[in-house]
């Protein structure tokens, strides 16, 4: 370890940002075939939304269940606001990003309070609140049920010809979040949130104010999910209350960064990468001929990750790598070698 | 004026009044004791101090400002830091980040801070272990780093809950010699403890709390005569009996 | 007047059932500290063993319950000894989400062997589908699953404070290290909690299924109402269950007749509310919820 500044940054990161800009940037532009610059697309928005989540729910080791109200709020905003009033979709990102950061801030009142299993309950009832809400809203408004945008390709739409520039688009998303993750637990907010994490009583007598540095992390994380929504749904053309709001999305984010390596910078990357081709495949190969078939894979997999590799695929490799060079692996690696 | 001033200070759970218009001070510079039969209301007090809940009644000021009621982290930065009786280490750090997370308090700067945590490492004399993930320290080595994380956050009066509790002579000792060391560097400690033989070696003055109570306040050869206090340790009976023991012995 | 009156025993009608249906959960996480997420799917188990007890041998769900108990115990003892005997001591984390896959697991092996069709038993003999009392409309299968479920509320009550292993049980939900101490073996006491929560479970499930339609994804529903019932009453108290399920079962009947859309938002609605300002529960013990086996 080296003295350092504001960041603590080293050597050991240098592969890591070399792979991910290969994959963020130069991936994008190498792939032309339609099918794998889909996966690759879908990869790197599950990637950036993961990254999102791993924000409050790894580093600050708050465990949210329900960011799929902010993904629903950034998929819902920027359609509403580009179908209904022609507002360019990269504004709509960020109204979505501010109203998904509004109600981070609001719900932090009440589930802040709350640790561990709680946390994640609340947060889940918050989610499904706003999907019901949703909902019951068209009783005022005359809003159909599922919304589809017309695919007009234009910069300022968000709207694209070709896979591989919205590859592009997906991969700067990701980009954006992978740095954010990296200044954020490189700086001294890293130290912070990692003691939050580890022991809110000895980070409240180290000076750390709790609530302070959560909500950072949470807002953060809220509009960053917020931007993949939006991001999302000018992708697919089309939202609806059941799949941009789902539980399905809530429960795949932190399944990506435990895949990967919860907490770290490429965890929940590296969980996306394996997890999404795998349910394509699984989609692909079973979705049509045995409903349900997938799922049941996808849910003994959750069960055997969790069990079998707590600390994640980086977290089993810096394990792995360090009984090779022959030294005792740490208790908990995974927080440690980003 | 004093550098910690408490007046009054009440705090009750439901009917049990746990400490009861106590008044404390603590002088800079000084190495202050707060003992007490268990139940006496220490840990209570020094929680009140600490910011861990606010007091029911009375005032606890801090160089000059009141501090009753404010958050722990608040007070943290006001520069006094505390101590836990059970260690609370970060579990995924090493000893020198532990560190390093308290003396980020003033300054972003991670390598100065990194400076600094290495300098209270080596004070409380962890050095070497720097390292370490704090999961892999003995319970002697925690009791050390709570001390060494709460030197790291620079405070002006250090608050230990009981750093000798459940550590052998050797280790209490070594201990010692920490809170020796800091005296030496002008550090300002309220020390709560158990075990009054330990405290009566380091102590410029000695409070006895007793049943929420004060009961003494003096130097320390001082209140260890003091028959009230002889009275609180050992109960009415059995403080009788040892005047009486003592009197037969040849 | 009419309408309040009706409204107030569909609530409570509703109410009992939502308590029995959430009994299973509650016990487990007083005595274990595990969120059960996929209680849901074994009370959607339940139903559909309920479905088929019915349907191939013509046993009335209501007489086989027992029946489906003594099943859901054995499964109840493989939940444990398969899969929760691995996660008990590790984070919450790990049993949050080793159970969320349990529960997709089991919608969708659900989904496969029976179909998304949503099914139903007739048991009540035509003409007896409800009765009315005092002008108030009251549908038989509700009174008899109610009933059950004060029976049932009951009999727990009464084993937890009476036997031998109830009070076993007791000791290990207020305080693990001093039942170790006292010679209670904690793995066993796991094992027999499990056992007991998924039998309960089953029965509710069996004893829904005349007044609720079985489906595969049932469970979502149930497990989140299960949830607020467990939190409104109070965590590891199973007056409070019945309680809890009383108070959600009036509120949401109260607000389905004001307002139908709204109706499962006020579940949540209720459960952020509660957790926010009073996160023990109406009659849980304080701290309850920061607790864990760690």
């Amino acid at each position: 370890m080296r003295a350092h500044g504001y960041l603590a940054t080293g050597r050991r990161d240098l592969p890591g940002l070399a792979l991910t800009l290969l994959v963020a940037v130069a991936l994008p532009l190498l792939v032309r075939d339609e099918y794998y610059a889909n996966v690759l697309v879908l990869i790197l928005i599950y990637a950036g939304l993961a990254s999102s989540w791993n924000l409050i729910g790894g580093v600050a080791g708050q465990f949210s269940l329900g960011h799929s109200a902010f993904f629903g709020i950034g998929a819902y905003s920027s359609t509403i606001l580009y179908n209904y009033l022609g507002v360019s979709p990269w504004l709509g990102l960020l109204v979505g990003g501010v109203i998904s950061v509004a109600l981070a801030a609001l719900i932090s009142f009440p589930v802040f309070r709350m640790r561990g299993v709680f946390f994640a309950m609340a947060t889940l009832a918050v989610s499904e609140t706003i999907r019901i809400l949703v909902i019951y809203a068209r009783k005022f408004v005359p809003l159909p049920y599922s919304i589809s945008i017309n695919y007009e390709p234009g910069f300022w739409r968000m709207i694209f010809e070709d896979r591989s520039s919205y590859a592009l688009l997906a991969g700067c998303y990701f980009l954006v979040c992978a740095a954010v993750t990296f200044v954020l637990t490189r700086s001294y907010t890293g130290y912070y949130l990692r003691a939050i994490r580890d022991n809110e009583d000895a980070a409240d007598a180290s000076g750390i104010h709790i609530r302070r540095y959560k909500l950072l992390a949470f807002v953060v994380s809220a509009f960053l999910t917020a931007a993949g929504g939006t991001l999302m749904a000018q992708y697919i053309l089309y939202i609806e209350p059941g799949t941009v709001f789902s539980m399905e999305l809530s429960v795949d984010l932190p399944l990506m960064s435990i895949l990967g390596g919860i907490g770290t910078v490429l965890g929940p990357f590296v969980g996306a990468l394996i997890l999404i081709p795998l349910r394509e495949l699984l989609v692909e190969h079973l979705g049509g001929t045995l409903p349900g078939a997938h799922l049941v894979l996808y849910g003994l997999l959750l069960i055997l990750i969790v069990i079998l590799l707590p600390n994640g695929l980086l977290g089993g490799l810096a394990r792995l790598g360090a009984r090779l060079r022959g030294r005792r692996p740490a208790a908990r690696p995974e927080v440690r070698k980003a | 004026m004093s550098l910690l001033e408490v007046t009054g200070a009440t705090k009750r759970f439901g009917g049990l009044v746990a400490v009861n218009a106590v008044d404390l001070r603590v002088e800079a510079g000084g190495i202050v004791g707060l003992i007490g039969p268990n139940g006496a209301g220490k840990t209570t007090l020094f929680n009140l101090i600490a910011g861990a809940f606010a007091p029911d009644a009375g005032d606890v000021v801090f160089d000059g400002r009141s501090i009753a009621g404010l958050h722990a982290a608040t007070i943290c930065e006001r520069g006094l830091a505390r101590t836990f009786q059970i260690p609370q280490p970060f579990g995924s750090m090493t000893v020198l980040e532990t560190i390093t997370t308290a003396a980020l308090l003033h300054g972003r700067h991670i390598g100065r801070a990194e400076q600094a945590a290495r300098l209270a490492a080596e004070r409380v004399g962890l050095q070497g272990r720097e390292d370490v993930l704090t999961g892999s320290l003995t319970n002697a080595q925690k009791k050390r780093l709570e001390v060494g994380r709460a030197l790291g956050t620079m405070p002006r009066l250090l608050l230990l809950d009981e750093v000798m509790a459940g550590l052998n002579a050797a280790e209490v000792s070594r201990m010692l010699d920490v809170i020796r060391r800091l005296r030496g560097e002008g550090v300002t400690v309220l020390l709560v403890e158990h075990n009054m033989e330990a405290v009566m070696a380091v102590t410029d003055r000695l409070v006895v709390l007793d049943s929420g109570r004060k009961i003494a306040d003096g130097p320390p050869l001082e209140v260890v005569e003091d028959p009230q206090v002889i009275r609180a340790y050992l109960g009415e009976d059995d403080a009788a009996e040892l005047e009486d023991s003592d009197a037969e012995r040849p | 007047m009419q309408v309040l009156l009706q409204l107030l025993i569909s609530g409570v009608l509703l109410g009992a059932v939502y308590a029995l249906g959430a009994l299973g959960l509650n016990l487990i996480f007083g005595v274990a500290k595990v969120v059960n997420f996929a209680h849901g799917e074994f009370l959607m188990l339940g139903m559909f063993a309920g479905y088929w007890l019915m349907t191939l041998t013509g046993i009335n769900p209501y007489y086989g319950a027992p029946l489906i108990g003594v099943a859901f115990f054995l499964l109840g003892l493989l939940f444990y000894g398969g899969l929760m005997r691995f996660t008990i001591y590790k984070p919450e984390l790990t049993q949050v989400f080793a159970t969320l896959g349990l529960g997709i697991l089991l919608q969708n092996l659900a989904l496969m062997a029976w179909s998304a069709d949503y099914r139903t038993v007739q048991v009540m003999p035509p003409g007896f589908e409800s009765i009315n009392f005092l002008g108030v409309f009251v549908p038989t299968n509700r009174l008899v699953a109610a009933g059950y479920a004060a029976v049932i509320l009951g009999a727990v009550i009464v084993f937890l404070k009476t036997t031998f292993t109830g009070r076993a049980i007791e000791a290990v939900s207020q305080d693990l290290m001093a039942a170790r101490l006292m010679g209670v073996n904690p793995n066993r006491i796991f094992l027999i909690t499990f056992g007991l929560g998924i039998a309960l479970t089953g029965v509710a499930g069996a004893v829904l299924v005349p007044s609720f339609y079985a489906f595969p994804s049932v469970g979502s529903f149930f497990v989140l109402v299960s949830f607020v019932v467990v939190v409104l009453g109070g965590l590891g108290s199973v007056a409070g269950t019945a309680l809890g399920g009383l108070v959600l079962g009036i509120v949401e009947t109260g607000t389905g007749y004001l307002a139908p859309d709204l109706k499962e938002a006020t579940h949540f609605v209720l459960l952020i509310l509660l957790l926010a300002l009073r996160p023990h529960g109406l009659l849980g013990v304080k701290g309850a919820e920061k607790e864990t086996l760690k």
